[in-house]
């Protein structure tokens, strides 16, 4: 029983009530903003890069789709400049036909 | 070194391509006083882009896209008669007849002319062909570089929106109306 006086002396030494450091609310809260801080800007980099990937993908997909648009442009010119010759042809052989008269040799 | 070497040989096939091209520009004269005009040019990158359709593409024009290099047409048509002299267009003529070109047929009239011209390769074979055609309300120059003569042109009748109609001394002037029938349509 000696030493119960040293015991309950040490648990109200224990149990005494403190005041909280100086500052320490200041800092609390300093390290919830600066984490949240943290958190918001790993949010905007990763709309960052979600937007520069949406971009290089619609980019690449705007060429394609311009690319195409030419070749069939182009396809459709080829075309018609083979229309076009296959006339001139036509027209040139029907020219020499009548201006320019070949005598085809008799086979019997 | 190397890059010396592929200078030279971008450089050479810049050139070749670039002499392959005709010069139309005698033409532009008479392009105000036209009341329509076709121009078309079409040279090997244009060619390269239309390949890449692959499939999609008619295997005719598949086949032409790997023999062709260039394709040319320029036609100007007149309102009425003596919209353009020859004189006017005979510097189209020697603008035109250049190079690698052996002229087939060349006719001159008052009111027109007719040239048809193959152009050979190095080794003398076919590189294609040109044409040119002067009517009193209508001037044609078609060009067109590669593997593609008169025969293998005459071979695309139905193929390719091209009218189907034999090409052949006999029954020609009939079959012209027709042509240009069908070109009506499709156009």
């Amino acid at each position: 029983m000696n030493e119960s006086p040293d015991l309950e002396l040490q648990l109200r030494e224990a149990l005494r009530e403190t005041s909280a450091p100086p500052l320490l609310r200041a800092r609390i809260l300093n390290a919830a903003a600066s984490r949240g801080r943290r958190s918001s800007h790993a949010v905007l980099w990763r709309r960052i890069v979600a937007l520069a990937a949406l971009l290089t993908i619609g980019s690449f997909g705007l060429y394609r789709w311009e690319q195409r648009r030419r070749a069939e442009a182009v396809a459709e010119q080829f075309k018609l400049a083979l229309r076009i010759a296959h006339r001139e042809v036509l027209e040139v052989q029907a020219k020499l036909v009548v201006e320019v008269p070949v005598q085809l040799p008799q086979t019997n | 070194m190397i890059k010396k070497q592929v200078f030279a040989v971008l450089l050479m096939s810049w050139l070749a391509a670039a002499a392959q091209e005709i010069d139309l520009r005698a033409l532009k004269a008479l392009e105000a006083k036209a009341s329509e005009t076709t121009d078309i040019n079409l040279g090997p990158e244009q060619i390269k882009l239309m390949m890449g359709l692959g499939s999609e593409l008619a295997p005719e024009l598949q086949g032409l896209g790997k023999t062709v290099e260039r394709v040319q047409v320029k036609t100007l048509q007149f309102d009425k008669e003596g919209a353009y002299t020859l004189a006017e267009t005979e510097k189209l003529r020697e603008s035109v007849m250049t190079g690698n070109l052996v002229s087939l047929i060349s006719v001159k009239k008052k009111n027109g002319f007719t040239e048809i011209a193959m152009r050979k390769g190095p080794k003398g074979e076919n590189a294609g062909f040109l044409i040119e055609r002067g009517e009193p309300t209508e001037i044609a120059v078609v060009s067109i570089v590669g593997q593609l003569d008169l025969s293998s042109l005459a071979k695309l009748s139905g193929k390719l929106g091209v009218p189907n109609i034999q090409m052949g001394p006999a029954e020609t002037s009939k079959k012209k109306g027709s042509a240009k029938q069908e070109e009506e349509e499709l156009f």
